[in-house]
Parts: structure tokens; sequence; C-alpha cells
């Protein structure tokens, strides 16, 4: 099993690589000079290459990449082009946020979809049954920015329960923090909890037909046991996998939502980073993104094989 | 252990109430069967009406003997056991007849009810080793929870029970074979432990519903060598589906010859080997290899009609060599021609021996 983990990780080192270089390439692609935009009005070719020479705009490809993963390696993500602020004490700013967000999202999602999948396996076909395949088109087709904005108005702009935006750090006051998040993460979690859902509905079907089951209950094992026990903890092997991939996913900053509440995460920190053309910031966040989804998958593939005692054995 | 029987009229093995002889459910050797299953009726509803699977069937098992259910595909075996059990498919229902084991009948439970007779006063071995197990749980835990399902036992007495039922069952090391996942099994040694399972509980009937099918041929006589013994250990009647006659010489007290839902012919071993009746029982017979001829086997011409496809009357008539206008319309009835020898055929008695 640890050299399943090691051999895992090994794995995971070339593949971070290849993406960084990627990223950096894709930066040097782009079309417009972060000079000229810095320069402002008429800059002199002085003013130009001052400033090409501070950001290291003017060395070479190659020394560029070699310096900004040195950089990287050692915390250093740079400075902001726009503000002049290291990027990195924005990243610490802001993955906090988005790990808060998305963490609430994936309980609430995990807490409809299991129960929900198992139910409408019971029972095929059923109203039931057909309740939740509705509730899962919806979660599927509905856009979250839609399904933000009618929260807004029910919830903050006629009812007043909950703020419309922004957020209240966990750290100076946890159940405003907790309050604030409410709204983005249920719409969140409703797309997220109806890919889950459908899944959890399938593979129940599928263990629940499965020889095993017939064993059990001719061993005089109770339903509930046999849906628990012996259904769910087979079905759960590739619906962990699925899960723990949808919280990378969550974790790489929700765009749109985040935009939409006004929440200073992961996804506004990039679409700001965009519009303002702050490569560093871009960068840096396209970077930990990168990161952070290898590292899930690495733990959804660990997850997979703790799971599943055929692969734990080989 | 057989010795106990001995003495015991043989008919009472085979004492049934049938249509045929309208034999009235007050006989006093009924009492001593294990199981007696009286009118079993499977059907599948439709628009129609319902289309029965398995019609009138009738049958009892002493303590202690075996009763082998032999047929093609398609005859119905297989669902009559996990009627027996209760255990049909939700489409199928049981619509007539009784199911009485040690004088408890189990169709009148209430689902809490049967499942205390489940695995414990029944228990049933299956046809698919390889995945009749749950992969995400070691063979330990599944015995331990098939006895502490039925038995208030500490963990560390279940485990040993586990341990002891293994070693019944042949299994070498069985205190490492406790914490094996089915996987690192193969199929003869999880057909093994299906059966440890099944013992778990000593019940009175176990259900072995072609235990040996999916197995290779040492295998299967392993498997078969350790239920004769168990049996005779164990004391449990048991029901052997099977379509091989061979393992049929070897375990059976008792046959019933199974046919589109239908019972052909009910007779003790002996009497189906010396003096088989219904054509279709002959068919069986003359479709086995005999190990000698180079010639091609015999086969019983056509397959076994789909239900809602049965013929009128006999329904073996379609495929039967023998068939006339009144097979194709009469349904004959199951009828004892003495000692208990139970045959459906217009024909029957016909002239005795083997072809």
């Amino acid at each position: 099993m640890v050299q399943f983990i090691l051999r895992r990780i090994a794995i995971a080192i070339p593949t971070l690589l290849i993406i960084s270089f990627l990223i950096f390439l894709l930066q040097v692609m782009l079309p417009g000079d972060p000079a000229l935009a810095l320069a402002g009005e008429d800059p002199s070719p002085q003013a130009i290459a001052a400033i090409r020479e501070k950001f290291q705009l003017d060395q070479p490809i190659p020394m560029r990449y070699l310096t900004w993963v040195a950089n990287v390696l050692q915390g250093d993500f740079g400075m902001s082009i726009r503000t002049g602020l290291p990027v990195r004490d924005m990243l610490i700013q802001r993955l906090p946020v988005t790990f808060q967000l998305a963490l609430m999202a994936m309980i609430l999602a995990v807490l409809i979809a299991i129960p929900g999948g198992i139910i409408a396996a019971l029972r095929p076909n059923s109203p039931l049954d057909y309740t939740v395949s509705s509730f899962t088109l919806a979660g599927v087709s509905v856009p979250n920015f839609f399904l933000g904005i009618m929260l807004i108005l029910l919830f903050s702009v006629t009812l007043g329960w909950l703020p419309s935006g922004g957020y209240v750090p966990f750290a100076s006051d946890p159940l405003g923090s907790i309050r604030s998040l409410i709204m983005p993460s249920i719409v969140l979690a409703f797309a997220t909890s109806a890919v889950l859902m459908s899944h959890t509905r399938s593979a129940m079907l599928g263990t629940l037909n499965q020889d095993y089951i017939r064993t059990a209950r001719a061993k005089g094992v109770s339903e509930p046991l046999i849906v628990i026990k012996h259904a769910l903890r087979n079905a759960l092997i590739p619906i962990i996998t699925l899960g723990t991939i949808q919280f990378g996913e969550l974790l790489g900053g929700a765009v749109l939502t985040e935009q939409v509440f006004g929440i200073p995460g992961f996804g506004k920190m990039l679409v700001d980073g965009v519009f303002s053309r702050d490569y560093s910031i871009v960068q840096a966040v396209v970077l930990v993104q990168a990161i952070i989804f290898l590292i899930v998958t690495v733990t959804a593939d660990i997850l997979y094989a703790v799971a599943n005692p055929k692969l734990r054995h080989q | 252990m057989a010795g106990t029987f001995v003495g015991r009229p043989q008919e009472g093995v085979l004492m049934v109430e049938t249509q045929a002889s309208g034999a009235s459910s007050s006989s006093p050797l009924n009492e001593k069967a294990a199981l007696a299953v009286r009118g079993l009726t499977i059907s599948i509803p439709t628009a129609r009406g319902p289309l029965h699977l398995v019609e009138k069937l009738d049958f009892s098992i002493a303590p202690g003997k075996t009763l082998c259910i032999v047929g093609e595909s398609g005859s119905g075996k297989s669902i009559t056991a996990l009627a027996l059990m209760r255990l049909l498919h939700n489409a199928l229902d049981i619509t007539a007849g009784t199911v009485d084991l040690n004088g408890t009948e189990l169709l009148g439970l209430s689902n809490k009810e049967m499942r205390k007779v489940r695995g414990a006063g029944m228990s049933m071995i299956f046809q698919e080793p390889m995945t009749s197990l749950n992969p995400a749980y070691t063979v330990g835990n599944q015995i331990v929870e098939a006895i502490t399902t039925h038995r208030s036992l500490s963990a560390e007495a279940a485990r040993t029970e586990a341990v002891r039922l293994l070693r019944e069952v042949n299994i070498p090391a069985p205190e490492q074979r406790l914490d094996a996942y089915p996987h690192q099994l193969s199929g003869g040694m999880r057909q093994r432990v299906m059966i440890a399972l099944a013992l778990a509980n000593n019940p009175s009937v176990l259900i072995a519903d072609e235990p040996t099918t999916a197995l290779d041929v040492t295998v299967q006589a392993q498997i078969l060598e350790l239920m004769r013994n168990l049996r005779s250990r164990y004391g449990a009647s048991v029901i052997f589906i099977t379509h091989d006659l061979g393992v049929v010489r070897e375990i059976a007290d008792d046959v019933l010859v199974l046919y589109a839902g239908r019972v052909m012919e009910y007779a003790r071993a002996q009497d189906i080997f010396e003096n088989p009746q219904h054509p279709y029982t002959l068919g069986l017979f003359a479709a086995l290899p005999n190990g000698r001829s180079r010639e091609p086997l015999t086969v019983i011409p056509g397959l076994v009609p789909m239900v809602g496809q049965f013929p009128k009357g006999c329904r073996f008539s379609t495929r039967c060599a023998l068939a006339t206008e009144k097979c194709r319309m009469e349904q004959p009835l199951l009828e004892d021609f003495g000692k208990g020898h139970r045959v459906a055929c217009w024909y029957a008695p016909i002239e005795s021996t083997r072809p």
C-alpha cells in the first residue's frame, strides 16, 4: 500500500512539471504587452525598458521559466503587476475562503446526494425516483449564476434572511462566516449533488443486484444492513473517486458563483487577474489550481485503493 | 447417522398431497417431514392474467435425506429454490401453496419472522461461488455475520465458531483464511466458504442450487464429497438442484424431475434409476454420455417452451416422441404407481427397465 502511494506520487511529479511549463508558455503566447500596459500613456522607450527589466520580461524564455520555477519552489509567486503586492499574500488571503466554500458545498452535496441516490435506487421507477431524476436534470442544467441570482432575490431581497454577498472571515465570526457562504454553497452543491446523486443511484442499482446481496438475504441479514453494509459499501468505491474529483473542482474556485456573490475567493482572483492582464496572478492561480487538482487526483486514487480490497492487496 | 432413519417407511419421504391422489394432508407421516411443500405455484403477473412458471409443486423431505430436483434450464428449479427461501425477484409471486418447515408455515410469516428462518432454519448455497461473497469484506466478517445474525455470541466466540466452520469445510489454515478477502480464494475455496456460511446455524434444510456447476471437475467431486459428509454429520435435509444425473446417482435419496414448471416424475432415487417411467426422464437418461461409444450424444430434440407458450396438455408433449392427440390436449395428473413412485404421463406405467 505504501509502495502504491509512493508510486502514485512519483507519477504526479513529471505531470506537474509539464503543466507548469505549459502554464508558463501560455502566458508568453498571450497577445498584448504587459510592459506597454503598465507604462501608462505615451511612455518613453526608457520607461518601457525599465519596466521590462524590473519584471524580467527582457530575459530569454527558458531563463524566465527557470527563474519562475525556482521562485515558486521558494514560495515566491512574484509581484502583482498591477498592485505591486506579493502574489503569495493574495493567495494566502484567498485560498481559505475558497476552501471553506468548497468544503461547505461538498458536505451539503454529499448529504443530499447519497441518501437521495440510495432512495431512488431502492424504488426504481417510483415517483420518488422520478423526483430524484428531475432534481438531477435541474441540477445539471440550471446555470449557477441564475440560481444564485434567484436565491439572492428570495432570501436577501424579499425575505431578508441572508446577506446578498460578501464574505465574513471564519476566524473573526464563525457563524457569520457560515451565514455569508450558505447561498453560494447551495448553488455549488446543487450541480455537484446532481451528478453525485445520479451516480450513487446507478452504482446502488448495480450493487443491489449482485449475487452477494442475495447471499446476505439468504443469511437472514436485515434490509437496512443489506443496503448500508453490503450494497452501499461497494457502491461507494466509484462514488468516492467521483466525489474527491468534484471536491477538487470546487477547490479550483467557482468563477461565476464567486462573482455573483462577490466572494473574494480563488475564482474571483483569477477573473480579476485576467481582466487586468496581471500575468503573475493568472500564472499563480492556474498553477495552484493545477497543483490542487493533482493532489486531489492522487488522493482519489489512494482512497479508491483503500476502499477496494482487490487493489489494496496487489 | 443414516441408521437413525432405518425402519422409517420410505413412503414417508414421499408422502405428499398430490392433485391426483387427493390424499388428505392429515396423514401422520407428514409430521416427520423436515420440509413439506404443497401446491406451490409461482407466477408472473401479466396484463392477461398471471403466467405460472411453476405449478402445483408437491414434495417433502424427511430429516437427513437428500432430494434432487433435476430438469433442463428453464424448468423452474432455481426459482423453486428461491421461492422456498422467499427470495424471489419482486416481479414474481407465489400465488398458491404452502411451505411447511418443521411445522411452521413459511409463506404466512412476516418478513421479519422470515428473516429469522433464513440462514437458521433453512439456508442456501448458490451456483456462482465467484460472485456470491461480498468483495468488500473478509471471509471472517461474512461468516461471523451469519453467526451473529441468529445467535448472540461475543465477537471472540463468533470468531472461534467461524474458524471451526472453516475447518469443517476442509479449508486449510482457517485462522489465516478468516482475514482473506474473497478475491484471494479460488472458486472451490469460495464455495467451501459458502457452505460454511450455510451451515453456520445448523439449519434443518440446506438448499444447494447447482453448487458444483461453476467448478471444475476435480473440485466438483471434492465439494460433493464434502456435502455428503456434512449432511451425515449435521443431519440436515438437502435439496440439491442439478442437471447432472451423475451427481444425482451419487447423493440422492429422492428425485423430482421438473419440466416447464411441472413435476414429471417423483420417486425414490433407486426407482428412478431402475425403472424410469416418464418419457422425459428416459430422455434425460438417454442423453447421458456412456463413456464408451464414440457415437454422438443422444439429445431430446427442441427446447423447453417459453412461459406463456406451454401446450394445453402435457407440457412435454411438444418434444415427446410418444405424444398423441390426448397428450397435447389433456394434462396428465401426477399419479402414484406404487411405492410412492409418481408419474405424470398418460402412458404410465410403461414396460420398465432402462433403455
